[in-house]
């Protein structure tokens, strides 16, 4: 079990180390070079090279004139500190408290939404499996199939148009009033929710359906199983073969996958948060892509990204207490390993029926 | 402790015209249906057959001949859509049909129990063996005084499959090897002590080492626990060494059935599909050459041939055959065929 | 040869019989093939008028303009037919990049096996891990190309991590198969075992991960093109999407069809491969065969 751990521990580790010198070099080698960009609109505001030196160092937490090996040792090293340069709109900010502000915002809007949609989509999964054949079950099914399929910015911007636009029920953006002093209060509180209403049904609408046709396929192939018939010729109560044969065995794929949708949802919300104005690290990414400040965008990249290997981390270390055998010898197999099995499950916008 | 349920049978493969009472397991005129309309499949069609206290029944055919429905179908768990279309499986004169849901998971195990085919596959994937024999004993406490002595009657039950006991209870389904997991599903089956025990394919999946070890087996639980046993194969040289009784299926039906030397007899009154299957099987001591495949495939369960299923690979096969679906006739002994030809040949007079 | 025609025969007749028990499929894959025809002709057919006339902006749907007119006065259904081939050209071209590093990858590294598999599936673990759409982004804004080869390449950057693992695991089972392991003592070139064995086997799963990559491609470049990260030139749905909410249409009821009509053709396509690859999955899938 220490072992199981401490593997995946170190292979986190190395992915967040990976995806930080991604950052590193997708700034420093991508076409139109960001940093040589900045210098060059330094030097027509007539600062000079020393000045512009120092500044170019602030934002992008490297020197412009080392040599790239030396840049990116030092980068790693200024990351690693927690220092992710400065924004270039907003010179007085740092990019850690601008991440540090929004993270919150996406963290509630994400988990609540993750939450929501896996207990609806568990428990249409299940009824579908239970009630498989007949024709409610197909009608539910076919609907489901649709939501999951649309994308779920389209979704964003139906919701916008008739609840916030044309029939102004919910507001069109931010995460609270202005008119809520911030606080542990019911105004405060309540403002959060009704700000929080639009962006989170976008999400539950369109993953919901992920769910249910995931628990649906999974319970179907495990009602058919054979020691699900075995278990009732021994004449089990109906209850016990609900929850502890078919129930528990369907779920297993489903947790795998829940790692799997953080990943995708956090990628979202660039979409969903730009729409509702939500002040979360997708919305700032896209503030961040359109000013063109890349050391904001590489943060919140890096972030999403660390955000990511975090959960796959807790559903990995979870797991174990679900299916025993991942912790017996023989049978560790990774969730990146169960997840490719399951990728087909998770699509972009769309699910297997 | 209390080992065994009542007095032992009244000896193994005893004739079955000998038992006056009536036989513990029936079924009759049942026919199994997969699906509905135009594409459905009867998967078992018309088949009755009754197994008597104490008997050791075979059920015999070629995959997809309908025998494992069937045996599920002594349970009354057909995998869906399967349903029961018409005819009924009676446990000691009882309908299942007419069995409230309480009724039958009373009879399901405690009386009439099931050990699948593959049971590799019987375990529930995470939960220990010991976790399946609690929720079974958890589902009938009627049977033992306490939860204590049904754990020690199934100790005693892995002992006599030739399992150990303490190596077994904690162990995962994934920990026990293919033979070792037929064993454990066969003490599982018994633990209620039923009166009868449906085994599908009891040794299709293990190594001929294993399989010798399971007819002992089979033939030990047999003689010490009385019960009786119908069992499901492809196999007939199980077949000839295990069972009292059988039945064999072609295609969803039944097409003859009797005791074990009936069918096995060279010269008696057979169906030719039967004399087809014994000249198939390959012995030791013969030449290879002896051994005749059947020509021709098991035929699609939902595109059937007109008449009699077997005709198109039947080799005595007539016009009437082709025409007309035989009846299964049967003589004073009790032996039934379903053959036009064979019947005629034998005179047998018609019902 | 004869035994892949043979083959591909059957595949089409299980193809059609399993369609015909699956309305959904069959309509999905004919709409799906519709798409397709207008991808190929939408330019012939229909035109986009250069001279447009402010004072024809939303107009209802007539007969001239079956669904009415844009913001300038333009026809929203030829703006709509003009605007598919440059979805679907991506869609599939990504699609295509990302089924065949997978499948390279995966067999390379199933094959290799030992250092080799062990890096590659390293790499494979990464880009599995990285949450994909954020990179796209990224990425898309950083190289602010228009031209659909780059705009693909960038599109697939992940998505071929989950194929490649699966095409590896079977290259993996194959390879410690026995008759594998007979042909080799026979001293039979492995390259017959891929074409025999193995791509039969993988075949089906890359058919339905190339559908699905479709659509999750199409997801992102719509994306794209609706967050304004990519440079905006020509006419597609995401464009049309973009502009449309750049003129208010959120705020205006008669804009509706403007804003509407390309999000119901998106919706509609993707609807339509997800139930085309349900028929696939039917047909690869035993269990799901016998019913």
């Amino acid at each position: 079990m220490s072992r199981y751990i401490a593997r995946r521990v170190v292979a986190s580790l190395a992915i967040i180390y990976i995806v930080i010198s991604l950052s590193f070099f997708i700034v420093r080698l991508m076409p139109g070079n960001a940093v040589s960009a900045l210098e060059s609109q330094l030097s027509v505001q007539g600062m000079t090279t020393q000045q512009i030196d120092a500044q170019v160092n602030a934002i992008y937490a490297v020197t412009p004139k080392a040599p790239l090996w030396r840049q990116y040792f030092t980068y790693i090293g200024h990351v690693l500190e927690g220092k992710l340069g400065r924004s270039i709109i907003n010179q007085s900010e740092t990019v850690l408290h601008i991440i540090a502000n929004a993270l919150p915002w996406t963290i509630f809007i994400v988990g609540t939404s993750l939450i929501i949609s896996f207990v609806i989509g568990i428990a249409i999964g299940s009824a579908l499996a239970a009630l498989q054949h007949t024709r409610a079950a197909k009608a539910v099914s076919f609907v489901v199939s649709v939501l999951s399929s649309i994308p779920n910015y389209l979704v964003a911007i139906v919701l916008l148009y008739l609840l916030a636009d044309i029939h102004p029920i919910f507001p069109t953006g931010a995460a609270y009033s202005v008119n809520v002093t911030v606080g542990f209060n019911i105004a405060f509180i309540g403002s959060v929710i009704v700000h929080g209403v639009l962006p989170i049904a976008a999400y539950v609408i369109t993953s919901f359906g992920v769910w249910a046709l995931g628990m649906k396929g999974s319970a179907v192939s495990v009602l058919g199983s054979e020691y699900v018939r075995a278990a009732e010729s021994r004449g089990l109560s109906r209850r016990r073969l609900t929850q502890t044969y078919v129930g528990r065995n369907s779920m297993l794929p489903q947790v795998t996958t829940l790692a799997l949708s953080v990943g995708f949802m956090f990628g979202g919300s660039i979409f969903i948060e730009t729409y509702f104005s939500y002040p979360g690290i997708g919305y700032q990414l896209d503030q961040a892509i359109n000013s063109r400040d890349y050391s904001v965008m590489m943060g919140c990249f890096i972030l999403i990204t660390v955000a990511v290997v975090v959960s796959n981390f807790l559903v990995d270390l979870l797991y174990p207490l679900v299916d025993p055998r991942i912790a017996s010898p023989g049978g560790a197999r990774s969730v990146a390993d169960r997840r490719a099995e399951g990728t087909k499950a998770m699509p972009v916008g769309g699910s297997t029926a | 402790m209390s080992i065994g349920r009542g007095e032992p049978a009244s000896g193994a493969g005893t004739s079955p015209a000998a038992g006056l009472a009536r036989p513990i397991l029936e079924v009759d005129n049942l026919t199994v249906t997969f699906g509905d309309g135009p594409g459905s499949v009867r998967a078992v069609d018309e088949v009755s057959l009754a197994v008597e206290t104490g008997d050791i029944y075979a059920i015999v055919g070629e995959s997809g001949c309908g025998k494992s429905t069937l045996a599920y179908a002594l349970l009354d768990i057909i995998p869906p859509p399967g349903r029961v279309t018409s005819g009924e499986v009676r446990f000691k004169g009882r309908s299942l049909s007419q069995m409230s849901r309480g009724e039958l998971n009373r009879v399901r195990a405690a009386e009439v129990a099931m050990v699948f085919q593959a049971a590799m596959n019987a375990f529930h994937p995470v939960i220990t063996i010991g976790a399946h024999v609690d929720h079974t004993l958890q589902a009938h406490p009627e049977v033992f005084a306490s939860r204590s002595e049904g754990r020690e009657y199934f100790r005693y039950l892995l002992n006599l499959v030739r399992l150990r006991p303490e190596r077994t209870w904690d162990a995962y389904e994934s920990q026990l090897s293919g033979g070792m997991k037929q064993r454990v599903a066969i003490a599982l089956a018994l633990v209620l002590k039923p009166s009868v025990v449906v085994l599908d394919e009891p040794t299709t999946a293990l190594d001929v080492l294993n399989q010798r070890l399971m007819i002992d087996i089979l033939a030990d639980l047999h003689r010490s626990l009385g019960v009786s046993i119908v069992f499901v194969t492809h196999d007939l040289a199980l077949v000839a060494e295990l069972a009292g009784r059988v039945a064999v299926m072609y295609a969803g039906r039944l097409v003859e059935s009797g005791t074990v030397d009936e069918i096995f007899a060279s010269g008696g009154r057979r169906h030719p599909y039967v004399t087809a299957l014994t000249a198939a099987i390959p012995t030791v001591v013969g030449a290879v050459s002896d051994v005749r495949p059947i020509p021709g495939e098991v035929p699609n369960l939902a595109q059937l041939p007109p008449g009699c299923r077997f005709s198109p690979r039947c080799a005595l096969a007539e016009p009437i055959c082709q025409e007309q679906e035989p009846a299964l006739l049967q003589d004073d002994r009790g032996h039934l065929v379903a053959c036009h030809v064979a019947n005629r040949l034998l005179g047998v007079p018609s019902k | 040869m004869r035994d892949l025609v043979s083959r591909l025969g059957a595949f089409w007749k299980d193809l059609w019989r399993l369609s015909k028990n699956d309305k959904g499929a069959m309509v999905g894959g004919a709409v799906v093939a519709l798409y397709c025809v207008v991808a190929v002709i939408g330019p012939y057919v229909a035109h986009l008028s250069r001279v447009t006339n402010p004072a024809d902006a939303y107009l209802p749907p007539s007969l001239a303009h079956p669904l009415g007119t844009g913001p300038l006065g333009q026809d929203i259904l030829s703006e709509l037919v003009v605007g598919t081939r440059p979805i679907m050209e991506v869609g599939i071209l990504a699609a295509l990049m990302t089924v065949s590093v997978g499948v390279v990858i995966g067999l390379v590294s199933g094959y290799l096996g030992g250092f080799a598999d062990s890096v590659l599936m390293r790499v494979t673990d990464v880009f599995l891990t990285i949450p994909g759409l954020a990179l796209v982004i990224v990425i898309a804004s950083l190289v602010r190309t228009s031209s659909p080869v780059v705009l693909a390449a960038i599109l697939s950057v992940t998505a071929w991590a989950g194929l490649a693992r699966a095409v590896r695991s079977q290259a993996l089972s194959l390879r410690e198969s026995d008759f594998v392991e007979a042909a080799r003592q026979q001293g039979l070139p492995l390259r017959n075992m891929v074409g025999r064995q193995l791509l039969p086997n993988v075949g089906p799963y890359v058919a339905i991960h190339f559908l699905l990559d479709v659509t999750g491609a199409i997801y992102a470049e719509v994306g794209l093109f609706v967050l304004g990260v990519v440079p905006i030139s020509g006419t597609n749905w995401g464009i049309m999407i973009y502009l449309a909410m750049g003129q208010g249409a959120l705020f205006t009821t008669k804009s509706m069809l403007y804003l509407f009509s390309p999000m119901v053709a998106i919706v509609i396509l993707q609807v339509a491969f997800v139930f085309f690859t349900r028929v696939l999955d039917a047909l690869f899938n035993p269990r799901l065969r016998v019913q």
